[in-house]
């Protein structure tokens, strides 16, 4: 059972996207708290009993920024992020100077926080960029083995071109279709042309 | 104060004092005729001790009089009248020369009350003259040159006649005049400056004024902009919004499931909308953020034509248009976000508005400026609309306000952004043809430095040196966390005993951040604490956590009692990942407002 603290001052924000989290993803418990000094206190009663924390940049007694650095240097297992209406180069170094694991944008639909918190707890970091979300997009590595695909190179070639072993290759495969949405390596390629990744 | 250099505003300075010149004294009439009770006072010692001629005398103050009245009347008729600026070189030399008129009749009190045997015949006139050029000096201040040449008219006359005569008392009076002619213009030179800085401060305060009510306009323009923008918006936004409280007190009464199904169906569609045309309004919104942020710099507009390029392809294709970007070596000094929205904007509106044939982009140099041309095969605009079409939520031929014709926002915020930056932008078309939309902007040199794009957010965000050394034995839970690390970027050290950890440990770099963890059940009755234990006692201990499906209490403690972390079994990949993103232990922990340390 994986658990999540979201602390949010909208309430009905809060409660929608905890209600469709917990239909989403049935592994997932969620808590909510609506103020920062809210949070602080569930997370020492915790006492860091949880898995990810996710807090909302703006609240009303506090930034979310101060919750992620609380908790990352407190309770170094607790993953924690912001969610923000405003990707700052200033906050995202913040973020990423205590090894938070999310900064996601606002301006992503429900959905789409909601399947970036299903990339979270598979262990990758969700950072958007100050000019918007950057769902479903790949690393510079990750495009490049789908870019030698395209070309009609095999796993063992595309290896041999990037220095990688053929089995990373096929690991880096997994994350690609997760993050793309494929099955198989023909639609991933068809995905990412369709959407100019590559 | 000395003259600036500036014709335009010498001359408004002269302008402004020269109804301070008529305001001197118009009003207080005693003061203007306190020369003629002076005169008066003059004649009788002149004729009851002096024995001049009372004839003269008489003429003499009527003719102080009479030069008075004339100066009074010329006051008057100046502030009554009002003449234009262009008269007032005129009218100020006219009251100087009847100012130097003035002083002269009364400069001959010297001379006319003159008596050999009395002394005081002559002091008191010359006395008198002095005390005239001190009203003279305070009048007159507003424009020296009258101070200057009456000052000449009423002393010399009397002081190179007083010489003349060789009377050796006359003599000495004369001087007395004479040394009060450099003081009569010194002082009439710096009374001259305190007026023009009173002037100035003047002139200053009128342009502050005029400044600030051309802000107040400015202001309440855009209060009237954003007043028109609100209701033209909320009038756009009601009717999805009414729409769904419709549909909901529906769904609330419908009972077979299909029906449900159906509300359900419209329900998601005006939430949809409203989205959609909260992006547009939002657009606006982001479009003015982006005018606060935009710094120009050298751009090579190929490098945004291609970012557009990659953009539309998808929908160009999906709609069946061709959608070409002609390569460009050309340079513009601009914001980059700011030109990427405009030529965005303009290319989406080309596309929304071409329902067969093309769109084309490019750019063309033209002596200074860059022109980027974004013409369609489309629709085509009429004549009467071409203004129009720039302001906000107007669409042309879109009476039903279909929405899937756009919100009528993209020209509107071309428009903006346009004018922030001061760039210009044109529209030819032709009904049935097509479009061009012409944007110009400042032409850039080449700039190698700025070919290097501005570096987005790093991909990779592991801490630097990071390197994981994992011991366990379970080949099975060995396997998977090697492919759960490899794509994380981080070099990982897999073993499976204690031997091998302390080998992989003994090549440690200097500047690496080790962190190593240990699986408590270990082969050969091995525990991941005691060599957590052993590790812990090096000269630079690693960071160290556990990984235990147990619990223990005594571990537990134990693992407390070392520092070490405890992961749980089945190990998490959040948990694993947020454990090597934690900062170092020797980062202090960031106080939060209102904590003290604990």
């Amino acid at each position: 059972m994986l658990r999540l603290l979201y602390v949010d001052d909208h309430p009905l924000f809060c409660e929608g996207l905890a209600r469709l989290l917990a239909a989403e993803i049935p592994a997932l418990s969620v808590e909510t708290a609506s103020t920062r000094e809210g949070a602080l206190h569930r997370l020492a009663e915790l006492d860091g009993g949880l898995d990810l924390c996710l807090s909302d940049q703006h609240l009303s007694d506090g930034e979310g920024a101060e919750i992620v650095e609380f908790v990352r240097t407190r309770f170094p297992l607790v993953a924690a992020g912001v969610l923000t209406g405003e990707v700052t180069q200033g906050l995202l170094q913040r973020l990423r100077a205590v090894g938070a694991v999310a900064c996601l944008s606002k301006e992503r639909p429900v959905a789409s926080i909601v399947a970036a918190i299903q990339t979270l707890l598979s262990g990758e970091p969700v950072f958007d960029s100050p000019k918007g979300p950057v769902e479903s997009t790949i690393t510079d590595r990750r495009r490049e083995i789908v870019r030698l695909a395209a070309e009609g190179f095999l796993d063992k070639q595309i290896g041999a071109q990037m220095k990688i072993s053929e089995s990373a290759v096929r690991n880096h495969w997994q994350f690609i279709f997760e993050r793309l949405g494929a099955t198989n390596r023909t639609e991933a390629v068809s995905i990412a042309l369709r959407r100019g990744l590559i | 104060m000395t003259a600036s250099s500036d014709p335009a505003l010498e001359r408004r300075l002269f302008n402004e004092s020269v109804p301070l010149f008529f305001e001197a004294i118009a009003e207080e009439p005693l003061q203007f005729y306190l020369p003629t009770l002076a005169c008066l006072m003059i004649a009788w010692f002149g004729w009851t001790r002096g024995g001049a001629d009372p004839r003269w005398l008489l003429a003499w103050c009527g003719a102080v009089a009479a030069t008075e009245t004339a100066l009074n009347q010329c006051d008057r008729r100046f502030l009554r009248s009002r003449p234009p600026a262009e008269d007032y070189a005129f009218w100020v030399w006219a009251k100087t020369l009847l100012t130097a008129l003035h002083g002269f009749t009364f400069g001959m009190g010297p001379i006319v009350a003159h008596s050999a045997s009395a002394p005081i015949c002559v002091l008191i006139p010359a006395w008198a003259i002095l005390l005239f050029e001190a009203g003279l000096v305070y009048a007159c201040a507003a424009f020296p040159p009258c101070i200057y040449l009456t000052t000449l008219t009423t002393v010399l006359p009397s002081a190179v006649w007083l010489m003349t005569t060789g009377i050796s008392f006359d003599t000495a009076a004369a001087y007395g005049l004479f040394i009060a002619v450099p003081f009569a213009l010194l002082l009439g030179t710096l009374s001259a400056r305190n007026v023009r800085t009173l002037v100035v401060k003047q002139v200053e305060i009128a342009d502050l004024l005029r400044r600030e009510r051309e802000l107040l306009l400015e202001v309440q323009e855009a209060q009237r902009d954003r007043s028109r923008f609100y209701s033209a918006a909320s009038h756009d936004l009601r009717q999805p919004l009414h729409a769904l409280g419709f549909y909901v007190s529906l769904l609330s009464n419908a009972k077979e499931r299909s029906q449900r199904e159906e509300i359900e169906l419209r329900i998601a569609e005006c939430a949809g909308s409203l989205d959609r045309q909260f992006s547009a309004i939002i657009g606006m919104a982001q479009a003015d953020h982006a005018i606060e942020r935009a710094v120009p710099k050298p751009v090579p507009v190929h490098r945004v034509l291609d970012r557009l390029s990659a953009r539309v392809r998808a929908r160009a294709e999906a709609h069946g248009l061709k959608v070409r970007f002609v390569r460009s070596t050309l340079w513009v000094m601009a914001d980059e976000d700011v030109l990427e929205r405009v030529l965005g904007n303009l290319v989406d509106n080309a596309m929304r508005y071409t329902s067969s044939g093309g769109v084309v982009v490019g750019a063309r140099r033209s002596r200074e400026s860059v022109r980027i041309v974004v013409a369609d095969t489309g629709a085509g605009i009429d004549a009467q609309d071409v203004d129009r079409i720039f302001d906000d939520f107007y669409q042309v031929g879109n009476p039903g306000r279909n929405r899937d014709n756009g919100y009528g926002l993209g020209l509107a915020i071309v428009r903006r952004l346009c004018a922030a930056m001061d760039w210009t932008i044109k529209v030819r078309s032709q009904v049935g043809r097509g479009s061009a939309f012409v944007l110009e902007a400042p032409r850039a040199a080449a700039d190698p430095a700025a070919m290097i794009e501005p570096a987005a957010s790093p991909a990779v965000d592991m801490p630097p040196n990071l390197v994981v050394l994992f011991v366990e034995d379970d080949e099975l839970v060995r396997d998977a966390t090697a492919k759960l690390l490899s794509p994380w970027g981080v070099r990982a050290e897999i073993c499976a005993s204690r031997e091998e950890a302390f080998a992989h440990l003994s090549r440690r770099r200097s500047g690496e951040d080790w962190r190593v963890l240990l699986d408590q059940r270990l082969a050969d009755g091995d525990s991941g604490i005691e060599i957590a234990r052993l590790m812990l006692a090096t000269a630079v201990p690693p960071r160290c956590a556990l990984l235990t499906g147990e619990t223990d209490p005594e571990v537990l403690d134990e693992a407390r009692r070392l520092g070490l972390e405890v992961l749980r079994k089945p190990l998490r990949p959040i948990q694993l990942r947020a454990w090597l993103t934690s900062p170092r232990r020797d980062q202090p922990a960031p106080l939060l407002r209102g904590q003290t340390s604990a």
